[in-house]
């Protein structure tokens, strides 16, 4: 039996290079000065993904959404050993939440096909958790999150380990299905050589185009095997009001920075008064409370 | 996340200011692989770019994956079993099986077997970055030199029998030279190879202190000349490992814990002949041995880099007598001193991978058909100088590495004091680890011998006389005068040695070879202080950057200065000629103590 | 989804395992109570299992003013896809205009599903809820007493304030320990609704074959606030204090090396070169004087507050709040502060 996964990977930024001077003037993240680095627990389920190919058998497919620069993120999957690569990209999805991107990322799943979609539990940049469960509930399929183990995998059965933080569950379903894995799971491999001395080649048509390639390099691209694919709504045959802004029920209202500059400190008072002001200063920002 | 590469400035520098395109050339044969094989590079900017790309990945996973297991399995070590197997420290076997899935086990092996066809140079990246990681690690790691030594001697059959495997780290080897009684002294070795009359090979005999006598593929020395008793009697084995050989014990060691050392009784175990029988001291494990010694020079330079780390930055955060120590003169000193000490290590080690990796494509292009009797004899030509040169700067490397990793693990401790003595921190470990360098592959002694004689017969005159002919920045005029005295200095002594006997050569061997390497590395240090490629790097002051050039020269000039009264006072030794080692052993050293 | 209702309840879910609701629920019921009682409608609890009679009163005294409960022996055990069908339907049905749930394993698995299936929007792991006002600048369209849904973001590095005035019910998972838990007032009354939903072995696609739970052991690394104390506290009883300030915060207590040599506290709980590294929001070192190795295990917290009778003591060179006194007295200051405010 061979297994088809499709692993959804995320490229965010490192958040835990958060400065003072990645910060806007409004308090909003200057996205630009942060390295973009693969979402670390996607790397958790693809190294799973593959362990579950090289067990079993069968294929890996990695899929962004993001702008036409995350095509890096899956050369990064392709160097671990992917099979494919596909990165859904359009300027309709600018602005989708959880639940847009949900939608986008279910009909590229649904196009691609496969037995098993794993994905990260979380992503560093919002910390939500929320994509993977609700492409389960629109995949139709049940889901299992929180996977640090996979015991056992039959064309009708996996069971899998979860963690649930204040223990753990082993827990049992039919196959199709959706994983959520945390990064106890695995470390994560680096990237093969031989494949990154050939995928470092790898390019989706729209890089191929900016650089002055034609249709014809393009298809000698795809002959060897170098092609990333890429899919715009209308591939994937999206209904554009569940996608991006439209698609989006929540808004941001407003966006506050908490990072203190750097060595910004200050001398508290240690009479009540002091302890109650600075109690209350850390409550104003959500420090605590 | 961190990185062993791109946090290694002067690594990179090092690598960036090193001829890659034209080492590319060679080693890929004018890229004419690309066609065959989809990974290989069809241009030199490709090759480079893996070169690059795959160090990145590995510099990776040697920081985040490797380096935090190491106090574990330092502190693990291995087991042998009742049923005579060896048990690596778990972290070990996951480290090993990430470099397989890593495809990092086979780096200098041709494409048709696995491996990426990378040069010595790109190697010796990797072990250096390893061994900062963890030193015993290497032990395994770099090992590669069996699957090289199996490439280059052997027939295609047993080629194609074990270098799948080793490429694809499917199985580790060790080389297998060893024994109770031939240590430095190989040509006594005792193991004896014997055939049957079907003509099948088998060996008999002890092995001791084997490096992961446990691999599965054993590449062993042995007699097979039962009426030789020198290094013209033995040859050269491989064998898989199997019921027959038996790990009778794992020595209990003072460092590298976690690489296995064995001792191996082959009980009639069949094997096969590499190349040709009586060949296999004097020129196959000659190769052998001559590719691990500069494996074990990046094996300490990575230990140094590591131990030189930590205390600059205990020296920058400890604060005593109301300041950070490294305010101190004393640390200051030996904070610069450490550093300086890594860089030179460095600067010998990559030119001699560079001269190394010149020989091995020289000799590819005289062996190969694929070139016109033109450039052969060409290649030949060059290669006759460049085979000296690699003979001398070998042992040399080898040398000048591993006494540095000792001292600056030894220095250090002492910037931690009390902290660095204990367990909490790892420059106890680092301590432990490099004491093993000036010993295995040849100790600091016969390294001395090793090279003494190419200083002494016009290699290192000749190929110093190479290193000058540069084109230097004009502000290092005054360094270059006085590397020209220093040069007049060393002509002087090579020529009093030569006038004394071997013996003498021997006694003052150290000396002099310290006096070369002093000059080599004075001129490496202004070729990196006028190299093609900079780069701006941060300088200890906060927000401030300084060109890696300009921190060169600076390097350079303290180098040179300070070295100029080191060489006069090894000269006046050279030449005052004291031979009361000689003379007086019996009255200084007194009878043999007794040992209660 | 379901349209802007004005009227609509402010809804809990309330978590239970084996028969008994756990601490989340009681901490939403108690900022339920504020929000509905600022948006003039009633508080409505949802739990779903197998016999949870006993436990509807014990949500009414928390502040729950209806307690709609769906029993079947099928929502024994908790699973998504069966939680899910219940907590839709019933949000079909009584079309609340505020859903919370805890931002626990199980919350944190259901709420995404539930919002999907009813394509509403859903915000993670809230640090606070407020009602307030919106106006979108563009169009001047104003949405007035709105779900105002605060939470951390970017690693913490932001406080994203997130909303959603068209597709509702509004959403939030709620982390847990942030919001104090109510008193229980057992004078309350409330109502109990109990519902059904129809369930068939399609709805419980997973089969649970082993299940352990174990107290909440120490984890210093997932840890949002950590007290961590030195040698300096000066002896087990007066560790005391550590706990308490901890607890009042929500956060773990922790130690240097020197203060669980001394045995204050277990070695789990160390912090430093030796022990665990730790980049909590808020870390708050108490008579310890920060010597390197300490620091190496604590000097990435986004905020360091410190305590220590010693004005040139190192910890105050990486402190963002210098509190310089005798611990005795702050730290008692402190919990009483931090009880009075939060």
């Amino acid at each position: 039996m061979a297994y088809k996964c499709i692993v959804l990977i995320k490229q965010v930024p490192d958040t835990s290079r958060i400065t003072g001077e990645a910060m806007n003037e409004d308090g909003t993240v200057n996205r630009g000065a942060l390295p973009a680095i693969f979402n670390p627990e996607d790397l958790n389920a693809l190294e799973l993904a593959l362990e579950i190919k090289e067990k079993y058998g069968g294929s890996v497919t990695a899929v962004t959404m993001g702008l036409p620069s995350a095509s890096e993120v899956l050369r990064e999957a392709l160097f671990m050993g992917a099979d494919d690569a596909v990165l859904v990209t359009d300027r309709r999805c600018a602005a989708s939440d959880t639940l847009a991107t949900s939608y986008i990322l279910t009909r590229a799943a649904e196009k691609i096909g496969c037995d098993l979609v794993l994905c990260g539990r979380q992503a560093i940049d919002g910390d939500t958790a929320q994509v993977g469960p609700q492409m389960a509930e629109k995949l139709d399929m049940p889901q299992i999150t929180y996977v640090e183990e996979v015991h056992e995998l039959t064309p009708s059965r996996i069971v899998c380990r979860r963690n649930m933080g204040n223990g753990w569950q082993r827990t049992a379903c039919k196959l199709p299905v959706l994983l959520t894995v945390t990064d106890q799971a695995n470390e994560p491999r680096i990237g093969a050589a031989r494949r990154i001395m050939k995928y470092k080649n790898a390019k989706t048509p729209a890089e191929i185009s900016k650089e002055g390639g034609s249709d014809e390099d393009i298809r000698e691209m795809k002959n060897k095997g170098l092609l990333i694919g890429q899919l715009n709504l209308d591939d994937v045959q999206a209904d554009l009001q569940w996608c991006g802004r439209d698609g989006s029920p929540t808004k941001v209202h407003r966006i506050m920075s908490v990072v203190l500059t750097a060595k910004e400190s200050k001398e508290v008072d240690s009479s009540a008064q002091g302890i109650n002001d600075m109690v209350h200063e850390l409550i104003e920002d959500h420090t605590i409370g | 996340m961190g990185n062993f590469f791109t946090d290694n400035d002067d690594l990179r520098f090092v690598l960036n200011n090193m001829d890659l395109r034209g080492l590319s050339s060679l080693t890929e044969q004018g890229y004419k692989f690309a066609d065959k094989f989809d990974y290989a590079p069809a241009s030199a900017e490709e090759a480079i770019q893996n070169y690059n790309m795959v160090m990145e990945s590995l510099g990776q996973l040697c920081s985040d994956f490797i380096a935090p297991r190491s106090e574990e399995m330092d502190r693990q070590g291995n087991t042998l079993t009742e049923d005579g197997r060896v048990e690596r420290p778990e972290a070990m076997d996951e480290i090993l099986d990430k470099l397989a899935k890593a495809d990092v086990m086979g780096m200098t092996l041709p494409y048709r077997f696995g491996g990426l066809n990378f040069p010595t140079t790109i190697l010796s990246v990797a072990n250096e970055m390893i061994s900062r990681a963890d030193a015993s690690l290497m032990n395994i790691f770099g090992l590669q030199g069996i699957a090289e030594t199996i490439n280059s001697f052997a027939s295609e059959e047993i080629k194609q029998e074990y270098l799948h495997d080793l490429a694809a780290g499917r199985k580790t080897g060790a080389m297998v030279l060893t024994e109770p009684d031939a240590g430095s002294d190989l040509q006594v070795c005792k193991v004896k190879a014997f055939q049957d009359s079907s003509g099948q090979w088998y060996l008999h005999g002890v092995k001791r202190f084997i490096t992961n006598g446990c691999g599965e593929v054993l590449l062993v020395m042995a007699r097979s000349e039962h009426d030789r008793k020198d290094g013209l009697g033995l040859s050269l084995f491989v064998c898989h490992s199997g019921p027959t050989v038996k790990i009778r014990r794992i020595e209990d060691k003072m460092g590298i814990h976690a690489s296995p050392t064995c001792e191996i009784y082959f009980d009639n175990t069949p094997c096969k002949l590499i190349g040709e029988t009586r060949r296999g001291l004097v020129t196959y494990v000659m190769a052998l041995m001559n590719g691990a010694r500069i494996g074990i020079s990046a094996q300490s330079v990575g230990i140094g880099e590591a131990a030189y780390r930590v205390a600059r930055d205990y020296a920058a955060s400890r604060e005593q007598f109301g300041g950070p120590i490294e305010h101190l003169p004393a640390v200051r000193d030996m904070v610069v001193e450490m550093k300086i000490d890594v860089e030179e290590s460095r600067a010998l080690l990559y030119e001699t991978c560079r001269v190394v990796d010149m020989e091995i494509g020289l000799t590819r292009i005289t062996e190969s058909d694929d070139f016109s009797k033109e450039e052969q004899k060409d290649a030949k030509k060059q290669l006759r100088m460049i085979k000296r040169y690699a003979a001398m700067l070998t042992p040399m490397s080898k040398y000048l590495s591993t006494e540095m990793s000792n001292k600056v693990a030894y220095d250090s401790i002492q910037v931690l004091a009390g902290s660095g003595f204990m367990r909490d921190y790892p420059t106890e470990q680092y301590y432990r680890d490099a004491r093993i360098t000036t010993i295995y592959e040849g100790t600091t002694q016969l390294q001395i011998v090793a090279c003494v004689r190419g200083v002494c017969n016009g290699t290192a005159q000749k190929y110093i006389e190479e290193l000058a002919d540069f084109q230097f920045d004009p502000e290092l005029q005054e360094m270059l005068d006085i590397l020209k005295q220093n040069r007049e200095t060393m002509d002087e002594c090579i020529k009093h040695i030569k006038q004394q006997s071997m013996e003498y050569m021997d006694l003052y061997g150290r000396r002099i070879v310290d006096i070369a390497i002093k000059i080599i590395c004075g001129y490496l240090f202004c070729r990196q202080a006028s190299g093609a490629a900079d780069m701006e790097i941060p300088t200890a002051k906060e927000g401030e950057t300084v060109s890696m050039k300009k921190r060169k020269a600076v390097i350079a000039k303290r180098y040179i200065n300070r070295n100029a009264a080191v060489i006069k006072a090894l000269a006046e030794q050279i030449l005052q000629g004291d031979k009361s080692t000689f003379e007086d052993y019996e009255e200084i050293a007194g009878p043999v103590p007794e040992l209660v | 989804m379901i349209e802007v209702n004005r009227q609509g309840e402010v809804w809990v879910f309330a978590e239970q395992h084996l028969g008994k609701v756990e601490d989340i629920a009681f901490e939403l019921l108690g900022r339920a109570r504020e929000l509905a009682d600022k948006l003039g409608v009633k508080v409505g609890a949802v739990i779903a299992g197998d016999s949870i009679k006993s436990v509807c009163e014990e949500l009414i005294q928390y502040g729950a003013d209806k307690v709609y409960t769906v029993e079947n022996n099928l929502l024994e055990h908790y699973q998504t896809n069966s939680y899910t069908k219940v907590l839709c339907a019933l949000i079909e049905k009584h079309k609340p205009q505020i859903v919370l749930y805890g931002a626990s394993p199980v919350g944190r698995d259901l709420a995404p599903r539930v919002a999907s299936k009813m394509k509403a929007g859903l915000t993670a792991d809230c640090t606070d809820l407020q009602i307030g006002n919106h106006e979108i600048k563009k169009t001047g369209e104003k949405h007035e007493n709105l779900l105002l849904q605060i939470r951390p973001a970017f690693g913490g590095n932001i406080i994203a304030t997130i909303i959603n005035y068209d597709r509702w019910p509004q959403m939030a998972t709620v982390r847990e320990g942030v919001m104090p838990m109510p008193e229980p007032d057992s004078k309350r009354k409330g109502e109990v609704i109990d519902e059904s939903v129809s369930l068939s072995a399609e709805d419980l696609p997973i089969e649970i074959i082993e299940e352990v739970r174990r107290e909440k052991s120490v984890n210093l690394k997932a840890s949002r606030i950590i007290v961590a104390g030195g040698a300096g506290v000066g002896s087990k009883e007066n560790f005391r204090m550590i706990w308490d300030l901890a607890n009042a915060l929500g956060g773990v207590p922790a130690a240097t090396r020197a203060a669980a040599d001394l045995g204050y506290i277990g070695k789990d709980y160390q912090v430093g070169q030796t022990g665990t590294t730790v980049r909590p929001s808020l870390y708050i070192a108490i008579g310890l004087s920060g010597a390197i190795q300490h620091q190496a295990g604590m000097s990435e917290s986004k905020k360091i507050i410190a305590v220590n009778n010693d004005p040139d003591a190192p910890i105050f060179d990486v402190a963002h709040y210098k509190v310089c006194g005798d611990l005795n007295e702050v730290v008692p200051q402190m919990i009483k502060a931090v009880k009075e405010k939060v």
